[in-house]
Order: structure tokens, then sequence, then C-alpha cells
């Protein structure tokens, strides 16, 4: 198992390079001139082609990205353009509230979705669980920032109950965190019922049943344990896309965590920040993928580590 | 002769899906004396697997439920008893082993976890001492080593070893009855011979009774002292296993005999009675058996035979061997003999 955990952390450093090339082609590739917006609206031309100069944008683009990965290998990742404080500052400030969003979004969707996937699957065609189905597909089909607008309504503006966006409070996560974690919280009930269906129908339940063990004791104790293990993978998958919603939703509730920071960059085209930010995204998709495949070990004795 | 620790009455079980009701079972009888193994024979699809879910109440999450009958257990009717008391009795006073072995595991859990569970539950034994019974019950099913065992995952033993862990589950709260449906057809041969072995020694010396379900008359003759024959949901024969097999009144018992293989062969088959075993949702209106019957007679194709003791100690639901009703005796054939 510790030697599975470090090969697999090392397997992670070329992964990293080849994302890394890829970032770096690709916000090259945005359209627009960052020279022209860190010099100014009033700069002339020369300004300009001066703080190109600077900035190292004149160079060819092989020479950039060496010069971009040799500073990377230091643990430099560079100036931010907009604000000229250091990448990793930038960066350092945001990740935390982005961060405990993120874990309390997934906290709650995947408690709430068990418990509806559970209750969906043992009150089978009843109205428990077209109740609960009903919220999963409401959950799955409704647009997040929309959701959130909706709540921010609600909640914020008309009943003042809870505050309009910021990270003052821990009454100024609720809204973001439920909105966030909605989606997830839909497909964890849906794939929980639909995998504990199966399992229900297993000759070891029925083995459990026949020792004289409670419904209770088999759906919760032999059931779900075995329902787990397709449902761990597709949580892990749905985090992804839950840090994908981090950008969307920051910006709806003025959140002050990277994914904000990231559509901010984008729009300076401020490319140091911005390929450190899709850096770090990748870098958490590689560790909750490992995090993922140990879970699923765990869950699942049949699953050797070599 | 005992009172019997298990008796059925007339079980009917019946399944309930868009196509209409399937009596799976339609009138089964019989009874089991401590101490004693009473085998279940039949063809696959006559039922023996329902009977033994229904005698369970296992039915619960498919479409089937028991319609009518009594199931008596100690003079008790499990049939109408709660779910809870129900719990009291699964696993502690009868207790099932299955046909798959290999499926019949929690694979997410130790060997000994799955033991412990049920000791625990019914005879109320701390974890400690609940882990020495299962290591005894290992033990007592021929498994070496059981202190290293309770420790591996179903995946890690073969079959066999998995069939003994799970009569070791079933026995280890001492059951006054042990349901065993086709516990060897899935396992090879010589691996069949060491577990029928062992459920005969376990069993003598707990007094424990046995139904034994198989569809291997080979099992029943070295297993069993009396047999219910099984066919279409309907027990038609009963005896001691000794006057079945000399002197088999119901033809189709006979037809059963008639295709019997060489000793220790498996029989998957039987391919000596012309004939299917009839879709229970399609059954013919009178004796069940009459399309493969070589003795029908009229009456068998418009009237369904009782099922009554015709000797002591011998049942057999046949027109064969009934008194015809006065008033359809002219429907009868000149067959009878
Ligand atoms: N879960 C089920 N749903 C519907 N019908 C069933 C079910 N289980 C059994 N049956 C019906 O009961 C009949 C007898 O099945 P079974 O008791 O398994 O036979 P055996 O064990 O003798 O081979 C089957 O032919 C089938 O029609
Ligand atoms: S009742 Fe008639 S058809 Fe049925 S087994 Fe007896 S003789 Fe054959
Ligand atoms: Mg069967």
């Amino acid at each position: 198992m510790f030697r599975f955990i470090i090969k697999r952390i090392l397997e992670i450093i070329p992964i990293l390079f080849l994302v890394s090339i890829f970032i770096f082609m690709f916000v090259h590739m945005i359209p627009g001139d960052p020279a022209r917006l860190v010099a100014g609206v009033d700069a002339t031309l020369a300004d300009v082609e001066l703080v190109r100069e600077e900035l190292g944008l004149d160079k060819p683009i092989v020479e950039q990205y060496f010069t971009y990965m040799k500073n990377l290998v230091q643990g430099d990742l560079g100036k931010s353009l907009k604000t000229g404080r250091a990448v990793s500052e930038e960066i350092g400030a945001r990740f935390m509230p982005t961060f405990w969003l993120t874990v309390w979004s997934m906290a709650w969707a995947v408690i709430i979705g068990l418990l509806i996937g559970v209750v969906s699957a043992t009150k089978r065609n009843k109205w428990q669980d077209y109740f609960g189905m009903f919220g999963a597909v409401s959950g799955l089909s409704l647009p997040s920032f929309w959701l959130g607008l909706m709540l921010i309504q609600l909640f914020a503006v008309k009943l003042g109950w809870l505050p309009t966006g910021g990270m003052e409070t821990w009454k100024s996560f609720i809204l973001p965190a439920f909105t966030l974690g909605t989606g997830v919280a839909a497909v964890v009930a849906r794939f929980t019922r639909s995998s504990l269906m199966d399992v229900l129908k297993e000759d070891y339940i029925r083995t459990g049943r026949s020792k004289g063990l409670s419904e209770r004791k088999v759906t919760w104790g032999h059931g779900l344990r075995n329902a787990m293990i397709p449902v761990v993978t597709m949580t892990g998958l749905q985090f992804g896309f839950l840090l994908g919603g981090s950008v969307v939703i920051e910006t709806v509730f003025s959140w002050p965590g990277l994914g904000k920071l990231l559509i901010d960059s984008v729009a300076y085209r401020d490319y140091p920040v911005i390929q450190a930010e899709m850096l770090i995204f990748a870098l958490e998709f590689i560790v909750i993928n490992l995090i993922v495949d140990l879970l699923y070990g765990i869950l699942n004795p049949q699953i050797r580590y070599e | 002769m005992d009172q019997p620790v298990l008796k059925v009455n007339n079980l009917q079980t019946y399944f309930t899906s868009d196509a209409g009701v399937v009596k799976a079972v339609d009138g089964v009888s019989f009874e089991v004396s401590k101490g004693e193994t009473l085998g279940i024979v039949g063809e696959s699809g006559s039922g023996k697997s329902v009977t033994s879910l229904s005698i369970m109440r296992l039915l619960k999450d498919t479409p089937g439920r028991i319609a009518d009958g009594e199931i008596l257990y100690e003079g008790r009717d499990l049939v109408k008893i709660s779910e809870n008391d129900m719990r009291k009795i699964r696993g502690n006073d009868i207790a099932m082993i299955f046909q798959e072995p290999m499926t019949s595991l929690n694979p997410v859990f130790k060997i000994g976890r799955q033991l412990e569970e049920a000791i625990i539950l019914h005879l109320k034994f701390s974890k400690k001492e609940a882990r020495e019974r299962s290591i005894e019950m290992l033990t007592s099913v021929g498994i070496s080593r059981p202190e290293k065992i309770v420790h591996e995952f179903p995946h890690q033993l073969s079959g066999g070893m998995r069939q003994r862990v799970m009569i070791a589950m079933a026995m280890a709260c001492n059951p006054k009855v042990l349901i065993a449906d086709e516990p060897t057809t899935a396992l090879d041969v010589t691996i069949q011979a060491q577990i029928l072995d062992l459920m005969r020694n376990l069993t003598k010396t707990t007094d424990t009774a046995i139904l034994l379900i198989t569809h291997d008359l080979g099992v029943v003759a070295e297993m069993c002292d009396r047999v219910v024959v099984m066919y279409g949901g309907r027990a038609v024969e009963e005896s001691d296993v000794l006057s079945i097999f000399a002197n088999p009144k119901h033809p189709y018992t006979q037809g059963l005999l008639a295709s019997i293989p060489k000793i220790g062969e498996r029989l998957d088959r039987l391919q000596s009675i012309p004939g299917n075993v009839p879709i229970p949702s399609r059954m013919p209106e009178g004796c069940k058996f009459a399309p493969r019957c070589p003795h029908a007679m009229d009456i068998c194709w418009e009237k369904e035979p009782e099922y009554k003791e015709v000797i002591t100690n011998h049942s057999v639901r046949c027109w064969l061997h009934e008194e015809v009703p006065q008033d359809e005796s002219e429907l009868v054939g000149s067959t009878q003999h």
C-alpha cells in the first residue's frame, strides 16, 4: 500500500509536465495582447513594445516555455501581470476559501445524496422514492448560476437572512455551498439508488436475511458497503466538475477564491496567474484520483495494490 | 416417532406479475422430525427453492407471497407470526444454506465477521466469545487453520471452502432445522461427497432435522431417511427412502428412478421422462403430470388427484392409487390396475 502511494506520487511528475505544456500552449492561444493591457490604454506603440520586452513576451514561444519551466522547477510561478505580486502569493490567498467551499459543498452533497439514494432504493416505487428522484432530477436540471441567483434573491434580498456574497461569517457559506453541491448531491443520490438496488438482489443479501439480521442491518451494513464501491468512483469524478462549477458560483457570490481569480486573470490576460491556476486544477484532479483509488481499494478487498 | 419439528401443510406460494398469477407452489405438505433428514426431489422448476424460501419467509423482495397453508415450527404457524418474531427464528432455530457458495458470502467482509454476526445476534455472545465460537465452528466443518481463515475474505477461499463456511455459519447457533437447497450442485464431485459427509456427521451429533433439497436421487439414497417428490409445485409422493426406491407408486417417481445414472454421476437433466416440467403459468387442468404420464387416463386430464396416504407412511397424488369418485367412474378408462 505504501509503495503503491509512492509509485502513484512519482507518476504525477511526468503527468504534470505534459499538462504544463498543454496549459502553456492553451494560455498563449487566448486572443488578446497582455503587453497592451499592462501598458495601459494611453500607451504609445513604443511603450507597448517596451513592456513586451520587459515581460519576455517578444521571445519565441518555445524560449518562453523553457524560461517558464526553469522558474517553475525552482518553485517560482512568476509575477502577476496585473498586480505585480508573486503568483504564489496571489494564489495562496485564494486557495483556502475555495478549498473550504468545495469541502463543505461535497460534505453535504455526499451525505444527503447517500441518504436519498438509500431511502429511494429501499422504498422503490413508493412516494419516498418518487419524491427523492424528483428532487434529484430537479437538482441536475437547474443551471447552478440561475439557482444561485434565485437563492440570493430569496434569502438575501427578500428575507435578509443570509449575506448576498463575500466570505465574512459562516453564514456566507450556506448559499454558495448549497448551490455548488446540488448537482453532486443529485448525481450521488441517483447513483447510490441504482447501485444499491442491484446489490440488494445479490445472494449474500439473502444470506444476511437468512441469519435473522434486520432490514436496517442488511441494507446499511451489507448492502451500502458494497453499493459504495461504484459510488466512490463517481463521486471522485464529480469533485472535478465541482472545481469547474466553483468558477461560476464564485462569480455569482463574489467569493474570494480561485474561481473568481481565474475569471479576473483571464479578463486581464494575466498569463502567469492563469497558468498557475490551471496547474493547480490539474494537480487537484490528480490528487483526487489518487484518493479515489485508495478508497476504492479500502472498500473492495479484492483489489490488491502492487 | 418423535413429534415433528417442522410441519408444512398444503403450502401455496404465488408470484404475481403483469402477466398474471404464477402458482409456483400449490399444495405441498410434509413433516420432518428431530434428527431426521428429509429429501425434497424434483426436476428444476418444480418449486423446491420457493418452498424453502417460503419456510424462511425470504420472499420479501420477490413478487411472491404465501397465499395459503401452514408452516408449523414447534407448533407455531410461521405464516402468521410477525416479521420481528420470524427474525428471531431465522438463523437461530431454522438456518439455511444455498446452492451458490461463490456468491452467498459478502465479498467485502472477512469470514470471521460474517460468522460472528448471527452468533452475537442470537446467542448474545460477546465479540470475543463469538470469535471463539466461530473458530470452533470452522474446525468442526473441517477447515484447518481457522484462526487464519477468520481474517480472510471470501475471494481467498475455494467454492468447497466457502460452502463449509456457509455450513459453519448455519450451524453456529445450533438450529433445530437446517434447510439445504442443493448445497452441492455447484461443486465438483469429490467436494460434493465431502460436503455431504460433513453435513451427515455434523447433524448426527446435534440431532438437527435436515431438509435436503436436490434433484439428484443419488444424494437422496445416500443421505435421506424420507423423501418428498415434487412435481409442478405439488408434493406428489412421500415415503421412507426404502419404500420410494423399492416401491415407487407415482408414475413420475417411477420415471425418475428409471433415469438414475450410475452411482455418483451427476444428474442435471432427466432424459428418460419425455417432455418438460410444465410452465407454472400454463399448467394442465387435471393431473399436472398427465402430458408426460404413460398411464394417463381420461379423468387425469379433467380432475386433479388428491394427496393421500394410501398405505401407512406412504402418500401419493395419483388417480391410479385413489378410489375414483362414483359419479365420475364412467370417465375412467380400462387402464386401472
Ligand atoms: N422471483 C421469482 N419471480 C417469479 N417467479 C418465480 C420466482 N422464483 C421462482 N419463480 C417461479 O417458481 C417456479 C419454481 O421455481 P423454483 O422453486 O426455483 O424451482 P426449483 O428450485 O425446484 O428448481 C419457477 O418456475 C418460476 O416460475
Ligand atoms: S393421476 Fe393420472 S396422469 Fe397423473 S400421474 Fe397418476 S396416472 Fe399419471
Ligand atoms: Mg432451486
